[in-house]
């Protein structure tokens, strides 16, 4: 260390560093906004906005580009699955909170996380091969089961994650004493839960179902497979229709000049929807917070280490019933889906098929392992100096109230609300296309740093939160600088928080398909030879297997391979959290 | 320890992006690259392989469909294109050279009795979603608008006006085969040389999808698959060498073994 260090040019010119990483989010939503737009303009000119938007006909043979259907059809399809998977979602949150036996609450919380970790991918492969079957033998419907009522049961599983752990988050930050009070005014415990306790996180349970519509919303691989993409309107559980997402995966592959600007533009107006479901999520208003001192969440105590004098007696049983009915009903699900996969897969893995090798005759997993490890490097050799930096900025440098540090929450906000089918159109165009890297692995990997980054930003952010101002003004106290201070001291303590955040990113990655089918293509017969080669990974190769027709093994296979990635990747967060819990403790 | 993490971290990255520059150092063999239809992909890849085996070549075969096929070879995406289908007037600055013939197969789930479609039956199953009568199929699954095999049996068909909002259109040949498997109530159609035993072939007007009707020309619904090449731009040598053994009369034996119909 020489002395220069603590010069306050370096010092400033640290902050500035910081300042600009931070402010990064803000230029990359702008600029995916701004570029879709400005690749959209084409389209808008060609059929004009009014009738792109109002038109029913998508024609690229005769240059007509109407998405009215898909409109209906994903406004339909997003209503469906959110009243489904949000009221499941909500009761099984209840349940976790209130009604969970102590021991099994860390095993439930797993499984929750292990629903929102499999991939859009194999939820379509299941939705495709075992769900569809399922639903022509018992309605015997006139076709092969494509349709609402397929797309509402998949799609109301895969939002039930996202909307179960935010509902139990605002559920356990509510008062610890309006419980208690509760009880001592003399109402049984489902009286108090479902009469006091939930209407208080009433806010919380709103953006819960919020953000359950953006991801419904934004969903697309596995809606793209069991949708059918027919010309009509949902009017009907077995009617083949097209959403805005599942359009734009079926038509990129070929479109012309003309039909891609119309499928930027379609994909644009899915933007604004996802926008405008942001703000809604600003306008809805925060918790009150109350008095941190002196009054006890749910979470720092046991609800059911309360004793309840009344035991029965109200109508509110009934829902209390219900809450263990649905609780059963997603660990019987989520059990159901891994063992399908397994069952369907491990029988046709073999040492040959993982780590083989792989030609035109026969395609092995091998590419895949060395692209997915290419991606992920990639990916984080950006995000996390970027993203890091920013949690610093917003957390050490930035003054509590600062307008910019709002301005840069909402926009990481925004980022981390985007659909992944969005990043890949805006990585198409502008680094495919625009900036000629071509499919690449270059191109996903710049892509995909941009998904993960909110992550990144948030969860550091979050650990640095939780370093105790003492140890900063210790480290002052010795002579240390603010770049030093934040360097060799806060940020050790904020290890784990950046790790969890890095095995997160890794799990968001291995579950990427449609943004990597945009970037990197899919060639998956060779080991990448580099960074501008096209490449599959894992979940990308379950797609190609699952196209090609007779290598449906090939693709259980693949996806139980997945699967094991992911059941690994939330056991690591478990255990971070856990050696992080151990240290401080 | 904390320090072994973050540097653990910075490993995993460095690690992922220096695989990527190692393996760039690696042997390279001449790259080629085609790209197009997803019904003659399956076929291509075969041919690939064998070349492969007596050739230092890296032959990519990507999967999209004829469209794309055709505006990749335009745009110079690719060494050349294939197309299940025969090129259209106005797609031009390509010149398509004919590999083999296929036929069409109409398909039903192995399940269903049904034996036989009448072409008229078939017709207005896409068109008006009208179930075929007297069988047990009440919808038709169909391909993407650019498919190569949907444009050619459309063409054949008749049919101009789009398909019935009952017709659910999928992407790849795959799909199809997927779709109609466990099915009694669908009928799709696919590229002849895929048929498996996943799925049945129905006789159209009583004659059966076989290599004896597709070559005869009894048969109505066959298509020729495409080799489609850039005007005025020179093939690598690689690309050269592959493309002429695509054309050998060796590369025709395999193309007949695979089930297509081979046109020497």
């Amino acid at each position: 260390m020489t002395a220069t260090l603590h010069k306050p040019s370096k010092e400033t010119l640290a902050k500035a560093i910081f300042a600009v990483l931070a402010a990064f989010s803000v230029l990359a939503v702008f600029t995916i906004i701004g570029y879709l737009l400005y690749a959209s303009i084409p389209a808008f000119q060609s059929v004009d906005f009014f009738k792109f938007i109002f038109g029913s006909v998508w024609s690229a043979k005769s240059g007509v580009f109407g998405i009215w259907r898909m409109i209906v059809g994903t406004f339909i399809l997003t209503l469906c699955a959110v009243a489904l998977g949000g009221t499941l979602a909500i009761f099984t949150a209840v349940w976790l909170v209130f009604y969970c036996p102590k021991k099994l609450k860390k095993i439930y919380t797993q499984i929750i996380n292990l629903l929102a970790g499999i991939p859009s991918i194999v939820y379509g492969l299941f939705g495709y091969k075992f769900l569809m079957p399922l639903l022509v033998d018992i309605f015997h419907p006139t076709n092969a089961g494509f349709g609402l009522l397929a797309c509402t049961l998949i799609l109301s599983v895969m939002i039930l994650p996202t909307i179960t752990s935010i509902t139990k988050n605002s559920l356990e930050s509510v008062p610890m004493h309006y419980y208690e009070g509760a009880l001592a005014l003399g109402c049984s415990k489902n009286q108090a839960v479902w009469k006091v306790l939930f209407p208080a996180a009433k806010s919380g349970v709103i953006s819960a179902v919020i953000l359950g519509v953006g991801r419904a919303v934004g969903e697309t691989m596995a809606v793209q497979m069991i949708v059918g993409n027919g010309t009509g309107y949902p009017w009907g559980a077995f009617v083949p229709f097209t959403t805005l997402t599942s359009n734009i995966v079926q038509n990129w592959g070929y479109a012309a000049p003309a039909e891609q600007s119309a499928l930027i533009a379609d994909g644009f107006i899915l933007l604004l929807f996802v926008l405008a479901l942001n703000l809604l999520l600003l306008a809805v208003k925060k918790p009150r917070e109350g008095n941190k001192f002196f009054s006890r969440r749910l979470k720092e105590g046991n609800p059911n280490d309360i004793k309840s004098y009344r035991r029965t007696g109200s109508g509110q049983d009934i829902l209390w019933i219900f809450s263990w009915i649905v609780a059963a009903l997603v660990a019987f699900v989520l059990c159901f889906i891994v063992c399908f996969v397994f069952v369907k897969g491990i029988p046709n893995l073999s040492f040959d098929f993982l780590f083989g090798k792989s030609g035109n005759a026969y395609t092995t997993l091998a590419p895949a392992f060395v692209s997915t490890i290419m991606l992920i490097g990639l990916a984080l050799l950006i995000a996390l100096p970027l993203g890091v930096g920013a949690a610093i900025y917003l957390n050490e440098y930035a003054k509590r109230g600062n307008p910019f540090v709002k301005i840069v929450r909402l926009f990481v906000d925004t980022l981390a609300g985007i659909p992944s089918i969005i990043f890949g159109l805006f990585g198409m165009v502008f680094f495919v296309q625009a900036l000629g890297f071509g499919y690449s692995i270059a191109a996903g990997g710049i892509t995909l740093a941009l998904i993960i980054l909110p992550t990144i930003i948030r969860s550091t952010e979050q650990s640095l939160s939780e370093v105790p101002d003492s140890m900063r003004e210790a480290s002052y106290a010795l002579g240390a600088g603010k770049l030093r201070t934040v360097f060799k001291v806060v940020l050790p303590q904020a290890i784990s928080g950046i790790v969890t955040s890095v095995i997160l990113s890794i799990g968001r990655i291995v579950n990427e398909s449609a943004a990597l089918i945009f970037t990197v293509g899919s060639a998956s017969t060779f080991i990448p030879q580099g960074f501008s080669d096209s490449a599959a990974s894992f979940s990308v190769l379950v797609w190609k297997f699952m196209s090609n027709g007779l290598q449906v093994n090939e693709a259980y296979a693949t996806a139980s391979v997945l699967l094991v990635f992911v059941i690994v990747l939330n056991l690591l967060v478990s255990l971070v959290e856990w050696f992080g819990r151990r240290k401080r403790s | 320890m904390k320090k072994g993490i973050l540097a653990t971290l910075l490993c995993v990255a460095v690690m992922g992006v220096s695989l990527g520059a190692f393996a760039g150092c690696g042997g390279k063999s001449e790259a080629i690259t085609v790209s197009g239809s997803s019904s003659v992909t399956p076929l291509m890849e075969v041919l690939a392989a064998e070349y492969e085996k007596t050739h230092d070549v890296r032959i990519t075969v990507n999967m999209s469909s004829s469209g794309a096929g055709i505006s990749d070879t335009q745009n110079g995406l690719n060494d050349f294109g294939m197309s299940s289908r025969a090129l259209k007037t106005d797609e031009t600055g390509i010149t398509g050279v004919t590999l083999c013939m296929d036929g069409i197969a109409l398909v039903v789930g192995k399940d269903c009795a049904v034996e036989n479609v009448a072409k008229a039956d078939v017709k207005a199953l896409f068109e008006n979603g009208t179930s075929i009568p007297n069988t047990t199929i009440t919808a038709g699954i169909g391909r993407d608008a650019s498919s190569g095999t949907r444009s050619a049996f459309d063409e054949l068909m008749g049919i101009e006006n789009g398909y019935h909002q009952s017709v659910a259109t999928l992407a790849e040949t795959g799909n199809v085969i997927e779709a109609i498997q466990g099915t009694v109530n669908s009928l799709g159609y696919i590229s002849y040389g895929s048929l498996s035993a996943a799925v049945k072939a129905v006789t159209l007007d009583g004659i059966a999808c076989n290599y004896d009707n597709i070559i005869g020309g009894t048969y109505a619904l066959q298509r020729p698959f495409v080799i489609v090449l850039k005007d005025g731009k020179t093939l690598s040598r690689a690309a050269q060498g592959f493309y002429d053994y695509i054309m050998s009369d060796a590369a025709q034996e395999i193309i007949t073994r695979e089930g297509y119909i081979s046109i020497k």
